[in-house]
């Protein structure tokens, strides 16, 4: 009886919280929004049971959460060098980029000036977390995301690149939002960038900027992207007048290859040169949009754009979900994050359209001010909300074409967006 | 929070957030603009060699000439 006890308590259900069970409930409502009301199922379905496996509770001598990474210690006075602390005031020794997550603090002493190695063990969930905290999946995300975009509509229609630049007005008051409520600027700027929409950017941001807050800002980045449909068309339809949602606009001309080839390479070269901190989003799309462009890597083209960001989805959508145990998670700043998130996203959306109205006032061929709303970002979910609010008014005129320029022009403004902001707070 | 900081020091950083990615967005407007001119003009300069590799489309043709070739020998020898 006494041996049925000891292991009564190592089980999951002498350790289930409160907290727990609203998490995997949760973690459910998401699978169910993706099986029943097809809300982004190829993130929510991996994020979801993510977050059921994350709330499993277990024993802390079992060391099998997202937290209990490995590492590898060098004691050799010459890799070891200053502790490096993140915006919770943790400490972790930056040895090199495959073993910079241990997270004891360690005394430096002259013993350290003799070669030693130690390793420690992590859990399965701590190395595919790893890629998370370490940025690492966002960038091939992107590649995959860089090899399936299109740009032919952006570039025969240079104008309504501004659009996505418009939009990224959420980005930054959000930012200040989060300031006034009492965050720190590191944690106010990865709050921001959910604005941009665009959810690989957000967690590369909060990697870097406040791990502590990552799952969280994930989940509000991913859950509102979902929500695209039911957040924008009141907003849309709120600031333009029926007349200006009517607007027909002048089908796309025809792109060469040589501009489709040319474009990627000079476009990195202005992203990056005015926004190093972009460097590695922003070169990967566009790396990605190089294989597809080229014609002569088509293979290469075809992986980024299936195999490798279907896996890299997986264990991204997966881990990110494992990592929002309810001792986490389940914090009052969580709410303020959704609540910030949700305003974000309204900013955003309403700086594209009121953009749009006031370069009309400039322009004589008119643009139609449903297709700011695709400035942030969201791809295509957003492009295809303002085909479909433009249908409700004339069902001949399809904006789906024009909206796909600022809404991949809002993934260039996003990854810039958190570029500046990375090494802006870094600094 | 002090609200007077996030007045100075963090709106500066917004504004100038807000600056750069307007700037770079527009950059690459005004280079799609000009990118066709700059492409026909380079043409000019450098017209394209008449000798080029073939495209994905002549390799399909070839590929459904050749499979239709087998096709035939196959259904001739079978008779």
């Amino acid at each position: 009886m006494e041996n049925f006890l000891e292991f009564f308590e190592t089980t999951g259900f002498a350790n289930l919280s409160f907290g727990n069970v609203a998490m995997i409930v949760i973690g459910i409502t998401f699978i169910t929004l993706a099986i029943r009301k097809h809300y982004e199922p190829l993130l929510l379905v991996p994020i979801g049971m993510g977050i059921i496996v994350g709330n499993i509770p277990f024993s802390k001598d079992m060391q099998l959460g997202v937290d209990n990474q490995g590492a590898i210690l060098v004691e050799d006075g010459r890799v070891l060098t200053e502790p490096v602390e993140d915006s919770e005031g943790t400490k972790s020794w930056m040895l090199n980029p495959l073993v910079s997550l241990f997270t004891d603090p360690v005394e430096k002493s002259e013993e350290t000036k003799s070669e030693r190695v130690r390793s420690r063990s992590g859990s399965v969930l701590g190395y595919l977390y790893f890629g998370v905290s370490q940025g690492i999946f966002p960038p091939l995300i992107f590649l995959g995301i860089g090899a399936m975009t299109d740009f032919s509509t952006m570039l025969s229609n240079p104008r309504l690149v501004l659009l996505g630049a418009a939009a990224q007005i959420g980005v930054f008051l959000t930012f200040l939002g989060a300031l006034s409520l009492g965050f720190t600027a590191e944690r106010a700027g990865a709050i921001g960038i959910i604005g941009g929409a665009d959810g690989p950017t957000a967690i590369f941001l909060s990697a870097k900027l406040a791990p502590g807050l990552l799952g969280a800002i994930a989940i509000a980045a991913y859950s509102y992207m979902a929500l695209v449909p039911v957040i924008q068309p009141p907003i849309m339809k709120l600031l333009t007048t029926q007349n200006e949602r009517k607007i027909r606009m002048k089908p796309p001309r025809e792109v060469s290859k040589a501009e489709r080839i040319v474009f990627p390479i000079a476009a990195f070269l202005i992203c990056t040169l005015l926004a190093p901190g972009a460097l590695v989003l922003i070169g990967m799309l566009f790396f990605g949009n190089l294989l597809k462009e080229c014609g002569v890597t088509d293979r290469l083209a075809q992986s980024a754009r299936t195999s490798m960001i279907d896996i890299v989805t997986i264990l991204l959508g997966f881990s990110v979900g494992a990592s929002t145990a309810a001792r986490n998670f389940l914090q009052p700043e969580s709410l303020l994050i959704f609540g910030l998130g949700a305003t974000a996203f309204a900013v955003a959306t309403a700086g594209g359209v009121i953009f749009a109205k006031l370069m009309n006032v400039f322009l004589k061929e008119k643009i139609n001010p449903l297709v700011g709303a695709a400035g942030v970002s969201a791809v295509p979910d957003s492009a295809r909300v303002v085909e479909m609010v433009g249908l409700e008014e004339d069902p001949e005129n399809h904006l789906l074409m024009h909206a796909m320029a600022p809404n991949v022009a809002g993934v260039l403004g996003s990854a810039v967006a958190a570029g500046i902001l990375w090494s802006a707070l870094t600094n | 929070m002090d609200l007077n900081r996030i007045a100075t020091e963090h709106l500066q950083l917004a504004v100038t957030g807000m600056t750069v990615v307007f700037a770079a967005l527009t950059l690459i407007a005004v280079f799609i603009y000009s990118l066709p001119r700059v492409l026909a003009a380079l043409e000019g300069i450098f017209p394209p060699s008449p000798t080029q590799l073939p495209s994905p489309d002549d390799e399909d043709e070839r590929a459904a000439a050749v499979g239709f070739a087998l096709h035939h020998h196959r259904a001739q020898s079978t008779r």
